[in-house]
């Protein structure tokens, strides 16, 4: 046949994708990667420094730009030709960067450690299920992605019950507080909620070729100095350097091909997008790293008369128990800051410091808390990063009516005086979050599109309203008057009614112990398909409080650690 | 990515009152949106697209507003923003013209700030005509400072219809969110940030001193 086989396709070159052609091609394993995007460079791409009057519409949210004009991303929540369709519920943002690098192109690099009790859920609490794995299994792989990214966070002595921090001998020093954080850090002690540097994969010193962070510059334009991490300059051209990493951009996967047995896969189809044609490709391992919804949908569109379900779905559960972090906000004016000299609250863009979870291991009847994980608090001053145009209204909409030297002079006295207050929680275990395949819908490359069912549930409503009461607690303790309160339509509605938040969706592809309730063994690896791994947020069981990112590079690390010792053995 | 609005105004727009109030106004008044429909038939819309260069940021699109409805603008900026000891008047950095930009701009938000700025202007010649003058831009700048500080003070008192309410805070925005993003009004405020530096103090030992932290 004089087919051409690779070794690995990996598909995605995000933090899972980059993470596998890292590690595969350091090991000497040959990759081809496909990335449903273009060819991207931070390096060279990236306007850090850009004003909002240098660019079109002070470089507000457009539908173009989702994420304003200077956001790295190339693709949103919403892409012309490439659709997706909602079925029940409250609905899911669905997130896609189409360019090299994925979406660690404009993340937020948060890089907190999910602890020994996320792991053990159903053991712990009776609530939700447990990993296949343990914090003892997966922490030499935190470890290694830490080091190899490069983490700022607190010191060894500041880890908290399920909160564990990177050891002291690889993480970087963080940044001291800004001035807000403090003000926060000072309310949160007087109520007993200890706060900590937050971990964040931004380099405090220099790494390899990435250069110490200037503290300027907002991280989602993407960072041409390597200091914030991303996936190009982070994995993808260390990979390019050993010479074993090609890249195929442009190329949109529609499916995984299977043998004529249907046992092992034996390549993948793509649309070239810049001509349109399908196209297949080979290769002795298939690693999905496509982002949480797409993996599954890969993998649903892989049917074929042996597996009418999908591929690898024996358990039925592709496209399952989807979760996304939730979140809740208040805006505050707070009093204690006015009248003071300018301040330079840049930093490191996001938050310096925050209040991880306070009553991990707490009873249910201690903690006031009817609901399985918690949620990490903490606070940004409107005066951090460039001014926009939604952060001066916050602070012009103070009083109504306001114009000509008086709007003047309140825009100087209250400017830095505003802040958003805000939290990151986990979500339940829910089946109905999930993604099936529409069968009436085709992209514009003809792959049928995912449909998304997503219904929050009760204990994800409990839950936020017990975010808004401890942010109306750490706000009345700092003084601060709050001038946005989401939480009144939340009450007056009863219930979730809008997407929960964060764009960190995982699960769909849960890995298990037991072939029949999961789709994944404990390496990411299919129970169907031993060829086949998956590398993103999918194989996620639960989702805790903590950002998933993190998670998603030590697990890839893991299943790729198992690629190649399977390789040398001749095992696949 | 965190997509909690940290920055997204409180403001909401109906688009359909104030195309009333575009239809309510007289032939006379009409004759600037006469000339606006002419203007975009052949006016470039297209938006800039999804994948552009960062480094090279361009406006893609043909500005609609009429030298007369700029007119207005103008004065109207000067009085939400004049010049005082710290920071000179909106006119000064061209605001009218950075609105003019946005309410052309191909995009939903900044169509239906579009009706509301262009019905707006059309409501503030209405008013001119209650002073004998058939154009606000032509009124003694007291008369012009009267009738902006009417609604000013019925939008505070909220005794004001939603399409004059809408206006006015959109008004304020545009024009707060187009004088404080430029360097000058940056540094009016006190914004000291983006730019680099060795390393991240926080603040001096005075101010936690001050704060207690």
């Amino acid at each position: 046949m004089g087919k051409n086989i690779h070794e690995v396709i990996v598909v995605g070159s995000g933090a899972g994708g980059g993470m596998v052609a890292h590690n595969l091609t350091q090991a000497g394993v040959n990759v081809v990667m496909l990335e449903a995007g273009r060819k991207y460079n931070p390096r060279t791409e990236t306007n850090m420094f850009g004003l909002p009057s240098q660019s079109p519409l002070r470089g507000e949210r457009t539908p173009d730009k989702q994420g304003g004009f200077y956001d790295a991303t190339i693709g949103g929540g919403e892409i012309p030709g490439e659709p997706y369709t909602k079925g029940d519920g409250n609905g899911q943002y669905w997130w896609r960067a189409r360019m090299l690098g994925g979406r660690t192109n404009h993340w937020g690099r948060k890089t907190p450690r999910y602890g020994p009790d996320d792991f053990k859920t159903y053991t712990n609490t009776g609530r939700e299920i447990d990993w296949p794995i343990s914090y003892e299994d997966i922490a030499p792989y935190y470890d290694r992605v830490d080091a190899l990214i490069g983490v700022f966070g607190a010191n060894e002595t500041e880890a908290q019950h399920n909160a564990p921090v990177t050891p002291n001998h690889i993480r970087q020093s963080p940044p001291e507080p800004k001035i807000t954080e403090l003000v926060f850090a000072k309310a949160c002690g007087e109520l007993g909620i200890k706060t900590r540097a937050a971990e964040t994969a931004i380099l405090t010193k220099p790494l390899g070729d990435r250069a110490a962070c200037f503290y300027a510059t907002d991280c989602s334009r993407g960072c041409s100095t390597g200091a914030g991490f991303d996936s190009v300059l982070g994995f993808i051209n260390p990979a390019l350097k050993t010479g074993r990493l090609d890249i195929i951009a442009d190329a949109m996967v529609s499916k995984v091909l299977m043998d004529k047995q249907n046992k092992k896969a034996i390549g993948v189809r793509y649309i070239d997008k810049t001509t349109g044609d399908s196209k297949d490709i080979f290769a002795r391992v298939i690693i999905l790293a496509a982002s949480t919804m797409a993996t599954s949908r890969i993998l649903l569109n892989s049917n074929n008369k042996k597996s009418p379900r999908g591929l690898a779905n024996s358990s039925g559960l592709v496209g399952k128990y989807l979760a996304d972090t939730s979140g809740a906000f208040l805006i505050l004016q707070i009093p204690a800051l006015e009248n003071l000299p300018a301040q330079n609250e840049d930093g490191v863009y996001e938050h310096h410091l925050y209040a991880p979870w306070w009553l991990h291991g707490k009873s249910k009847e201690k903690a006031g808390a009817d609901f399985s994980g918690g949620y990490q608090t903490t606070i940004k001053n409107h005066r951090s990063g460039l001014p926009t145009m939604g952060k001066l209204a916050t602070i012009s909409s103070l009083k109504k009516g306001l114009y000509g030297k008086r709007l003047k002079q309140h825009m100087r006295y209250y400017y830095g005086t505003t802040a958003i207050l805000y939290c990151l929680g986990a979500v339940s275990l829910n089946e109905n979050c999930k993604l099936t395949i529409d069968p009436k819908v085709k992209d514009q490359w003809g792959i049928p599109v995912p449909k998304v069912d997503w219904t929050s549930s009760h204990e994800d409503y409990q839950r936020l309203l017990h975010m808004y009461e401890s942010l109306h607690k750490i706000a009345q303790q700092m003084g601060a008057i709050v001038i946005s309160d989401p939480s009144v339509a939340l009450k007056q509605a009863g219930k979730i009614t809008d997407p929960v938040g964060a764009v960190h969706e995982t699960g769909g592809c849960r890995m298990g112990a037991n072939p029949k309730t999961s789709v994944l063994n404990p390496w990411s690896q299919s129970w169907d398909v031993p060829n086949l791994y998956v590398a993103d947020g999918a194989p996620f069981v639960t989702h805790p409080e903590k950002n998933p990112t993190l998670t998603i590079m030590a697990l890839a690390l893991r299943a790729s650690d198992n690629i190649i010792k399977r390789l040398k053995e001749n095992s696949l | 990515m965190t997509m909690i609005a940290t920055d997204k105004p409180m403001i909401s727009i109906n688009r359909r009152r104030v195309l009333q109030i575009i239809a309510a106004g007289s032939a006379a008044t009409l004759m600037d949106g006469g000339s606006l429909m002419a203007k975009s038939m052949e006016r470039k819309s297209q938006g800039y697209g999804p994948d552009i260069d960062m480094n090279n940021p361009e406006v893609t699109w043909d500005k609609i507003l009429t030298q007369a409805q700029l007119k207005t603008l103008t004065i109207v900026g000067d009085i939400i923003i004049p010049a005082d000891e710290t920071s000179p008047a909106a006119s000064a950095f061209n605001i009218a013209d950075f609105i003019n930009e946005w309410v052309s701009a191909p995009y939903p938000t900044q169509q239906a700030d579009k009706d509301i700025i262009v019905g707006g202007l059309l409501w503030l010649d209405q008013q001119a005509k209650q002073q004998q003058t058939r154009y606000f831009r032509n009124l003694s700048e007291d008369h012009q400072a009267t009738i902006f500080d009417r609604l000013a003070q019925s939008v505070e008192n909220e005794e004001v219809e939603v399409n004059q309410k809408e206006f006015f805070e959109r008004l304020i925005y545009l024009f707060v969110g187009g004088f404080y993003t430029t360097p000058e009004g940056m540094a009016d405020i006190g914004y000291i940030g983006n730019v680099p530096m060795a390393k991240f103090e926080g603040p001096s030992a005075e101010i936690r001193q001050k704060l207690g932290v």
